[in-house]
């Protein structure tokens, strides 16, 4: 948070996150290569290198599909919200993945006294203007770009130093990044490769990515359907008791952000929806130790003023909320971030 | 997610859906044929 950046804040949640990462890709590289080797023997150098290229390969672009899912799948249902707590360390070590199958890709080049071939294949212009045939490996390094920028920028650091819009704007473009990635198989090694283990893996992560990111966009954009005002401007968020206590309910004001009304006991505050973090849905958290708590990485508000405790700085913005005919009303006209405006109800 | 993430994501995925689905079926549909292996009682007639 916001007390001082360190290189890593490391917690048992995340060591255990990590293990299980890195058993599961040093389990699929094994296995992959192990299997691979045993059916079909490679007989030199470049045959050794191939096949690492083919493992780190497929490895990755898994990875990726699995980073991908992960988004959607947390705005579809909370149980997927652990695998949200760490992905930047999966999206981290998928680029160092990445790069082991881009590096034997000029191993393989480099150990058949062949560089040559592999500059003069990047700049064969013609071929650019083809599309069987077009350069694939280009296709990769422009992806291989974006994942460096990506990686390069993951840490809180510069989420604090670029502000949450700007840092998850330049973070999606991993969806153009999957593209590339894409139509780098399609137009590499799916045309040599007549297994139909390739058009399969990447027609099933497509349609599974494409499929999953769709249905999320439109489960939200229920969510972003606004209330319509009353006379004077105010929302109606419903009754105190229609808001489960010590959780929120997340309305929407007509062009603006959604808000999240939260109950703790007797106490009702509006605040807004998004996390000072990364933007997280703050109202689909709980209060935990009385303290508003994001879904996302655990970042804790308190409900009185959408303040972080001491010694953390972040604020929320907040909004008044009154009580009127049994109703909980909300103003949509923001106040300044770690403004009071809790209220608390009578009886 | 601000509002304007959201937009952007209803946006992008399915023109990113489309025109991806379109690469891939292309590059399927266009690849070269397999290269045909010859019987090997067919080299020993070419011979």
């Amino acid at each position: 948070m916001s007390v001082g950046f360190q290189a890593v804040q490391w917690n048992r949640t995340k060591y255990i996150y990590d293990a299980l990462l890195i058993a599961g890709v040093v389990t699929y590289l094994v296995g992959f290569m192990s299997i691979a080797a045993a059916m079909n023997p490679p007989k030199n150098a470049p045959e050794w290198i191939d096949l690492r290229i083919r493992a780190f390969g497929t490895c990755a672009f898994l990875m990726l599909t699995f980073i991908l899912s992960i988004g959607p799948l947390a705005r579809l249902h909370p149980r997927f919200l652990p695998l949200l707590y760490n992905r930047r360390h999966f999206g981290v070590l998928f680029f160092l993945v990445a790069c082991v199958h881009a590096a034997s890709m000029v191993q393989w080049f480099a150990v058949q006294d062949a560089l040559p071939s592999l500059a003069e294949e990047l700049t064969n212009w013609p071929n650019y203007f083809k599309f069987i045939g077009f350069p694939f490996k280009t296709l990769g390094i422009v992806a291989l770009s974006i994942f460096f920028l990506m990686a390069a920028t993951s840490h809180d650091y510069w989420l604090g130093f670029l502000k949450p819009p700007v840092w998850k704007a330049l973070h999606m473009l991993i969806y153009v990044a999957y593209g590339l990635i894409v139509m780098h198989v399609a137009l590499g090694i799916m045309q040599r490769d007549y297994s139909p283990f390739i058009p399969f893996l990447l027609g099933a992560s497509l349609a599974w990515v494409s499929a999953l990111h769709i249905v999320a966009g439109l489960r939200e954009r229920k969510g972003d359907r606004a209330i319509k005002p009353g006379a004077d401007g105010w929302l109606t968020a419903g009754s105190p008791q229609s808001i489960p206590d010590k959780r929120a309910k997340i309305i929407a004001a007509p062009g603006g952000e959604r808000i999240a009304v939260y109950r703790d006991g007797s106490q009702v505050a509006a605040l807004s929806n998004l996390c000072a973090h990364q933007n997280g849905p703050i109202g689909e958290g709980c209060i935990i130790d009385g303290l508003v708590t994001c879904p996302w990485h655990g970042y804790q508000y308190k409900l009185a003023d959408g303040c972080a405790p001491a010694p953390f700085t972040e604020k929320l913005v907040t909004y008044r909320v009154r009580l009127r005919n049994g109703a909980i009303e909300v103003d949509p006209r923001a106040l300044p971030p770690g403004t009071a405006a809790a209220i608390t109800l009578p009886g | 997610m601000t509002r304007k993430h959201r937009l952007a994501h209803r946006m992008v995925w399915p023109a990113l859906a489309v025109a991806v689905c379109f690469g891939f079926v292309m590059a399927l549909v266009l690849r070269a044929p397999p290269p045909v292996e010859t019987p090997p009682a067919a080299q020993e007639s070419r011979k």
